[in-house]
């Protein structure tokens, strides 16, 4: 009974983060209610046992991503009523009556299924260790992903030299 | 005594009190550091520093808490109201957060969790977000600028603060605390400690410079250098708010002094005396961590030391630095302390 009691008041975090996302009028809140969503999440990973995975997207998202975001935020102009453009608003709650009925649907068809044994495995350093680093389980893709990351960062290097060389 | 046996109730009682306790340890250090950073500073200036209040001045963090509890309230007319007065609070909460994984003793640590030290890098990485907010929410250029600095200066030592702590990870075979210093429990001869400054030594120098940029502190604490941001991101903070932030760049110290000694000079251990009390019931809780503050105050006072002794760096040197001084030698230790644990 409690363990739902936490879930449903950290999704209730997580979702009022979303709407804040989309609704909100500046573009600073945004950020900041995209942070508390990415926060609830991390709570839910903590609730199930995966504290690896709560911890890595605390670093990566919250304390990585959305600095990086405010970072530009705060290089574009220093006014406080940079408002949103006010068209595409009428599309809006289509696109979110849409998706959530996409994402009961896929519920409803998979109904929960527990996680049981994985969440040891995902949850622990040496568990999500041993999947990445196995030549049976992920070694090839986590190679390429790293691959793609250092084509990315070259790529950025190259656009940031171009423009310091005009 | 009551019996509780409901495991709910006896987790949320313990919860409560590794809180209470996380919490009343921090403002008892704080407010002594205040005074004493007050104190060392004054003796390198050749000052008296406070010495009015109470014996020795020691009163003064009490006085200034009352000043500070009592004064107005001023918010800017043009801030952007709910991001300018949540910052505050922000700050003071993410600098508590870390906090939690650190032990002061065996067994006396508030969440001795799994991931403890990779815990305590991300939600100490949560305090630039604070500092942004009240950057962006006082909409005042000097705040904005040292918003920026914060941001820039935290990307950037971030890398080489977790990658340093990578080396101890390996040799260790756990992210826990306690576990961390259970390893550096060991002597040669009796007398030396098996410390992993004496292991890591690189590690260390790299983990120390990153701390100290983590925290802001002077030679890196560009952030508010007051020559030429006014306060940085605290200029439009008055009274109690800006006492927040100072209780947080308080936290901040303590927390980082801590975990430099936890990872790196043994934590609550200390050749010879430690083996001795290990079988004298609460006396070794007391004795460890009599160890443990003395190691910090220890870490604190050399940053005090280093405060009154250096200058700021300008903001282009403190960045390079980083990317180009300390990313390559985390980096180093890394492979060289894989290399070695695998032969």
């Amino acid at each position: 009974m409690i363990d739902s009691l936490v879930f449903f008041i950290i999704s209730a975090v997580v979702i009022a983060g979303a709407v804040g996302v989309v609704m909100a009028e500046r573009i600073f809140h945004a950020v900041l209610a995209l942070a508390l969503a990415l926060l609830g999440v991390a709570a839910v990973f903590v609730t199930l046992g995966a504290e690896f995975l709560a911890v890595i997207q605390v670093l990566v998202y919250a304390g990585g991503v959305v600095v990086l975001f405010l970072f530009a935020t705060m290089l574009t102009k220093s006014d406080l009523q940079l408002k949103r453009p006010p068209r595409g608003d009428e599309l809006a709650p289509v696109s979110a009556v849409v998706f959530a009925i996409v994402a009961l649907f896929y519920v409803a068809s998979s109904g929960f299924a527990p996680l049981g044994e994985r969440i040891s495995v995902l949850g622990s350093v040496s568990g999500v260790g041993g999947l990445i680093f196995n030549p049976q389980a992920y070694v090839i893709p986590f190679e390429l992903v790293g691959l793609l990351l250092l084509a990315a960062m070259i790529g950025a290097i190259f656009l940031a030299k171009k423009e310091a060389a005009k | 005594m009551v019996s509780v046996e409901n495991p709910l109730i006896m987790s949320i009682i313990r919860g409560l009190i590794g809180v209470v306790a996380v919490i009343l340890f921090l403002s008892l250090n704080v407010l002594f550091l205040t005074w004493l950073e007050r104190k060392v500073i004054a003796r390198i200036h050749v000052r008296y520093g406070p010495n009015r209040a109470g014996p020795y001045g020691l009163l003064q963090p009490i006085a200034d808490m009352i000043k500070l509890l009592t004064k107005e309230d001023i918010v800017p007319e043009k801030a952007d109201k709910l991001v300018y007065n949540l910052a505050p609070m922000a700050a003071f909460l993410f600098a508590l957060m870390p906090a939690a994984a650190v032990g002061i003793g065996s067994g006396l640590i508030a969440a001795d969790i799994g991931v403890g030290v990779l815990y305590i890098a991300a939600v100490s990485s949560l305090s630039t977000l604070a500092i942004l907010m009240a950057a962006w929410g006082s909409n005042n250029k000097y705040s904005l600028l040292g918003g920026m600095r914060t941001a820039a200066q935290s990307l950037s030592y971030e890398i080489p603060l977790v990658l340093s702590m990578i080396g101890i990870v390996a040799i260790v075979g756990s992210l826990s605390t306690q576990d961390i210093v259970a390893a550096q429990s060991q002597t040669w001869f009796g007398i030396i400690p098996k410390w992993f400054i004496f292991y890591q030594p690189l590690a260390f120098i790299v983990f120390f410079a990153a701390v100290v940029a983590e925290m802001g502190r002077i030679p890196f604490d560009l952030p508010e250098s007051e020559s030429e941001l006014v306060a940085g991101f605290h200029t439009e903070y008055s009274g109690m708010k800006f006492a927040m932030f100072m209780f947080a760049e308080y936290i901040h110290f303590v927390v980082g002094s801590a975990l430099v000694v936890t990872l790196f000079l043994g934590g609550w251990h200390l050749p010879i005396i430690s083996p001795f009390v290990e079988n004298l019931g609460w006396i070794k809780y007391l004795v460890q961590v009599g160890i443990f503050v003395a190691k910090m105050y220890v870490i604190i006072f050399t940053l005090m030391w280093v405060r009154g002794t250096l200058t700021r760096t300008k903001v282009d040197h403190v960045l390079s630095f980083g990317w180009k001084g300390l990313l390559p030698l985390a980096l180093a230790n890394v492979v060289i302390t894989g290399v070695i644990l695998s032969i």
